[in-house]
């Protein structure tokens, strides 16, 4: 019988997922029956007329040795809550990131860095979230767009699937009974279970489930983009009705399909130059006095760059905790080593506007994304505003499109991990990173302190937020305009 | 077979649900706190043995890591676990903890068509704790006493008992071994009470 370990976040994961997949084998005739090892290991036994499989789970990463070395890798890109490891091939043959916080806000983005890990690794990956949640306010949200964004872009561009999947409904925010998503997602989980079972090629069988599970992500993007977004590029191919079937063609190998999706430009966004001036994101203002973002918007002014949502906003903060927190940067920033030329940098809680219930906003631009026409376009801008960066960023010999991500965190640390991390993750993939032209990354962080990259003994941090910066940007700028290149640990 | 090489608090919360769920009838889940996962909810069954939610916790609301009943000893059990007992004794954690028991148990006192019946039972607050070496009886017994002080500055109807629960990894290979540890000196009634509880987990029972 077929043997294969199942690694999980929790045990109840690992059990609740077993579950489902006993339950869609029962309904076709077969067995699932469970057993301790040890009085607490789960092993779960599916049979069908077919196959047979023996799913052992192991709950809590953390808890074992000698964990399959490629696990381990995966764990690093970002933890999934399940992932099907077959000690026979050494592969894994699936990830699950799969949750129950309310889409609003980050919460959708900030697993991100985990579809990416995935696919960086060649696991077919879904994701499973809720398309409805309820607001703390009581109002009923939607998802965010770009895990989906990034999903299709990757299954595209690295011929694997990646799939966003939902659950709920508008009736039944937050419900995981509600909609498609938990039995399509278990549907597809188990016909990769029997191809492992029977050591048929990992997608045999597969095509006609992830056209449906494409279709529905498609059909989402329609009907939730103009909500965040000012335009999709390549919408027209929304109303191709091959697309899901392109899409899950080109998820398990078509080449072909690839490219027929390539040609219709769909969210491949465009160069500022190939806009209407009149369709033309126009510049908004900025909140704070942040020099950078409002030398952005000039650009955009100017037609260099385009940004594509104006309505973006960080929670306010405590003031007590802003002060706290800039204090840290602060500390942070003077021990650096010496520059060359020196930075000065310092920002006080009177350089934040008050909300109207005390807090104060931390929000610097209304955008968190720009996007250049050109490297040096954005490299001009950065110099504008910090002198002391001429003559560092030209490290680049292209002058590939340029996409700028800004995060407003401010507490320290908070950078490398949720959810920032993952947000990161989806922006630079949907925005352009992996595309037949691809868009070189900036990610900006003007309340954060540079020697944050390194400890005190100047030892680059291993976490995994170094870990996707590394992979997905080429430039990490700080406050004060210090500048660091992680692929060659260059200090700019 | 892997090897578990640490008792982590999801660990030790895990081995001992199925124990629970395996060998201690009477008992059942009402409410678990994985790390991860969909289980926001306290869940019941009715009259005609329908499950149903009893309460939700609201997201920033803090919970408890587990909720046990028994209807045959009209008892419920609200268990703070950690990966080591150590974890468990701060005094943040400690009033943090306390609180969360004693806010829980007004919420069951009120009724619905699931919980009907189970707003009077018992509330005894629960310590559960992973292991690689045995815990000594005083370093248990300091911790279940703190506890039972906190306790006993609130008056939430929580039993002034409070019941300990190690799991402790043995040498053999995934071997880990489940008991109870207690503070005897409550009132006779509830030590009467507690004791007919501690029997039936079906574990051994240490005096600390």
């Amino acid at each position: 019988m077929k043997r294969l370990e199942l690694w999980a976040d929790s045990f109840h994961e690992g059990q609740w997922a077993c579950d489902q997949l006993g339950t869609l084998v029962k309904e076709q005739g077969g067995r699932h029956t469970t057993a301790y090892e040890f009085g607490f290991i789960p092993v779960h036994t599916f049979h069908t007329s077919e196959w047979s499989c023996e799913v052992t789970v192991y709950g809590d990463y953390n808890a074992w040795d000698s964990k399959p070395a490629i696990i381990e890798e995966l764990l690093a890109w970002g933890k999934p809550d399940l992932s099907m490891f077959d000690p026979e091939s050494g592969k894994i043959v699936f990830a699950v990131e799969e949750t129950a916080a309310t889409p609003t806000g980050n919460q959708a983005t900030q697993r991100c860095e985990r579809q990416y890990g995935a696919m960086k690794l060649g696991v077919p990956f879904w994701y499973l979230l809720a398309e409805y949640g309820l607001h703390k306010d009581g109002g009923v949200r939607r998802d965010s767009i770009f895990p989906t964004i990034m999903a299709l872009k990757l299954s595209q561009d690295r011929g694997l699937p990646s799939l966003v999947l939902h659950y709920s409904d508008l009736a039944s925010p937050e419900d995981y009974a509600a909609g498609s998503g938990l039995r399509m997602l278990f549907g597809s989980l188990l016909i990769a279970i029997r191809n492992a079972a029977v050591g048929s090629p990992p997608f045999t069988g597969m095509v006609n489930t992830l056209t449906d599970q494409y279709h529905n992500m498609l059909t989402f993007l329609a009907s939730q983009w103009t909500n965040q977004l000012d335009f999709l590029p390549g919408v027209e191919a929304l109303k191709d009705p091959k697309l899901p079937l392109r899409y899950a063609e080109a998820a398990t190998g078509s080449t072909h399909a690839k490219n027929h999706i390539w040609a219709a430009d769909f969210l491949r966004w465009p160069l500022t130059s190939q806009i209407a001036t009149s369709a033309r994101p126009k510049p908004v203002p900025v909140v704070t006095d942040d020099e950078l973002s409002q030398q952005m918007e000039l650009d955009i002014d100017a037609g260099l760059a385009y940004g594509l949502s104006s309505r973006k906003g960080s929670k306010p903060q405590p003031p007590q905790n802003v002060d706290s927190w800039l204090e840290l940067q602060f500390d942070a920033f003077i021990r650096s080593v010496p520059l060359v030329p020196p930075a000065n940098w310092r920002l006080r809680v009177d350089n934040f506007q008050s909300s109207p219930t005390g807090l104060l906003h931390v929000t610097r631009s209304q955008r968190i994304s720009y996007l250049y026409d050109r490297w040096s376009d954005f490299v001009h801008a950065a110099e504008i505003v910090y002198p002391r960066l001429v003559g560092k960023l030209q490290f680049v010999e292209d002058d590939l499109p340029t996409f700028v991500y800004i995060s407003n965190s401010l507490k320290p640390g908070r950078i490398f991990g949720d959810p920032f991390t993952g947000q990161l993750a989806a922006y630079a993939v949907a925005f352009g990173k992996l595309d037949v032209l691809p868009r070189r990354v900036v990610a900006y962080f003007p309340h954060q302190a540079h020697p944050q990259v390194s400890d005190r003994n100047t030892n680059r941090r291993d976490n995994k937020g170094m870990t996707i910066m590394t992979e997905l940007t080429d430039l990490l700028l700080f406050g004060g305009g210090v500048g660091y290149r992680l692929q060659t640990g260059d200090l700019l | 077979m892997r090897r578990v090489v640490r008792v982590t608090e999801e660990v030790a919360r895990w081995v001992f649900e199925v124990h629970i769920t395996r060998h201690a009838p009477g008992w059942y889940i009402a409410f678990t706190n994985p790390t991860a996962g969909p289980w926001k909810r306290i869940m019941a069954t009715n009259s005609d043995g329908v499950v149903g939610e009893v309460h939700r916790f609201a997201r920033e609301e803090t919970r408890p890591d587990l909720v046990l009943v028994n209807d045959k000893l009209s008892a419920i059990l609200i268990v703070e676990a950690k990966g080591k007992i150590i974890g468990l004794l701060s005094s943040t954690q400690r009033l943090k903890s306390v609180a969360v028991v004693q806010d829980l148990a007004v919420i069951l006192r009120r009724t619905n068509e699931f919980w009907a019946g189970r707003q009077d039972f018992q509330v005894v607050c629960g310590l559960l704790w992973g292991a690689e070496d045995e815990t000594s009886t005083l370093e248990a017994a300091q911790t279940i006493s703190a506890y039972e002080n906190s306790l006993a500055k609130g008056k939430h109807g929580v039993l002034k008992k409070v019941i300990g629960v190690e799991c402790l990894r043995l040498p053999q290979e995934n071997e880990i071994a489940c008991r109870i540890l207690h503070l005897p000196g409550a009132s006779q009634e509830d030590e009467q009470f507690a004791a007919k509880l501690m029997r039936s987990f079906k574990l051994p029972i240490t005096k600390c």
